[in-house]
């Protein structure tokens, strides 16, 4: 019974597809109380369109338009303020530093060479006193931190290597440096109360005291 | 030799869609712009505050309380792609069932009329209160028996028929912005219809009765 009141209305105020309306004007022929039902409703209806729009007064209008130019005035000159423009240039600089430091701190010990055609194109060399790997061209005694990473490997003879296995020049001297620092390890002897040397022979371990500076 | 000035500026306002309105207040302060805005809906908007609580203080106060919360919240609430009015228009009606709430000034009850004093609700006003708003505001003696049939309806009912009138909503957006369900909406509205006829009815055995005598 709902829907069907709800239908007329429907019908009453426009909202029923085209197919719709034909089925209700048909049934609305066939049901004369519903007519008289439907027309009366649409009498009452009719009566609203008499009823006018009312002004609100003119003062109460202009007071809004002002006070909505004046807020918006404020606002957007809030933003587009110099000041509020220099703090969000310092924001967005500093989160920039930032995210450069992150990514730079991975890149530590990375060598290059300056005369290699590869990607590579910078010259370092390992200092066996200073323990830094140096590039060519910089002050003596900083450290340069590459983005590129020499990966060891290892080579036919399994022998482990670091350098640059592209550039023979540069793994000479890596290797001349290693060797150098090997030579210089000597194992270290230790003395008992009977003033006996111990034999660093096998079975017996000895600390070896590590040197690689001098 | 009379020269005359195309005012460019105010014809662009007049043809411009309410989107390209608000973007232009939006982004350059534009008060042209936000009063034609104004000019387009305010009648329809104030008409419905007016009509619902058939006080032209209080409609003053509430539609200038609608347009604050505009002007405040566009940033925030209102987005762009829908409609401009339809936004305002739920905040005007939002606020308008507010301040009812808050006053109680509705009166649930199809007729008011006191059987023992023969007053009804408006003759029981103050009369500074609401003669002299509807003598501001109403000059026809039907638009205001109208005013006052509408007045009596329940709430709920009389909020259903203005927003169709007013704004000629479809029932799909009246329900969402009552916050209930299409049918209850439709059957809202059928029974303001049949109390509308009733108190039309009753005017005018009323009518005829005062004249025989």
């Amino acid at each position: 019974m709902q829907n069907a009141d709800n239908l007329c209305l429907k019908y009453l105020l426009n909202e029923l597809e085209p197919s719709e309306i034909k089925m209700m004007e048909r049934i609305l022929e066939e049901d004369e109380d519903l007519l008289i039902e439907v027309e009366s409703l649409r009498a009452t209806l009719k009566k609203l369109d008499k009823l006018d729009e009312f002004e609100p007064p003119e003062q109460l209008c202009d007071s809004i338009v002002n006070k909505a130019a004046e807020y918006q005035t404020r606002k957007n000159n809030f933003f587009s303020q110099p000041a509020y423009n220099t703090f969000g240039s310092i924001v967005a600089a500093a989160f920039l530093l930032f995210i450069i430091f992150s990514f730079s701190d991975s890149t530590f010990f990375n060598s290059d060479d300056v005369n290699s055609s590869h990607t590579i194109n910078k010259k370092s060399t390992f200092n066996a006193k200073t323990g830094f790997v140096n590039t060519q061209g910089e002050k003596k005694g900083t450290s340069q931190f590459t983005d590129n990473k020499v990966t060891p490997w290892i080579d036919n003879n399994e022998i482990l290597r670091v350098e640059d296995k592209f550039n023979e020049n540069r793994s000479s001297k890596f290797d001349s440096a290693m060797h150098n620092s090997f030579k210089k390890l000597v194992p270290v002897t230790y003395s008992t109360s009977t003033n006996q040397k111990v034999k660093a022979s096998s079975g017996t371990q000895t600390p070896i005291h590590l040197t690689g500076s001098y | 030799m009379k020269f005359t000035q195309k005012n460019n500026m105010g014809k662009q306002y007049e043809t411009a869609k309410d989107r390209e309105l608000v973007h232009w207040y939006r982004k350059h302060a534009d008060e042209k712009a936000f009063r034609e805005l104004m000019n387009r809906h305010q009648s329809k908007i104030y008409s419905y505050i007016y009509s619902m609580v058939t006080n032209a203080e209080i409609a003053n106060d509430i539609f200038q309380e609608t347009f604050t919360k505009v002007i405040t919240k566009m940033d925030d609430t209102y987005n762009e792609q829908g409609k401009w009015i339809a936004w305002v228009m739920r905040i005007a009606h939002n606020a308008t069932i507010d301040h009812i709430r808050k006053q109680k000034r509705y009166v649930d009850v199809n007729s008011n009329y006191d059987d023992d004093y023969r007053t009804d609700y408006y003759d029981r006003l103050p009369d500074e209160d609401s003669i002299s708003a509807h003598e501001k505001m109403v000059k026809d003696e039907d638009k205001q028996s109208l005013l006052k049939h509408i007045a009596d309806l329940p709430k709920e009912q009389r909020e259903v028929v203005m927003l169709r009138h007013y704004y000629e909503m479809p029932f799909k957006e009246i329900a969402e912005l009552t916050d209930v369900s299409i049918n209850t909406a439709l059957g809202r509205m059928r029974y303001a219809l049949i109390n509308l006829r009733k108190l039309f009815e009753q005017e005018k055995e009323e009518k005829e009765y005062a004249e025989r005598r």
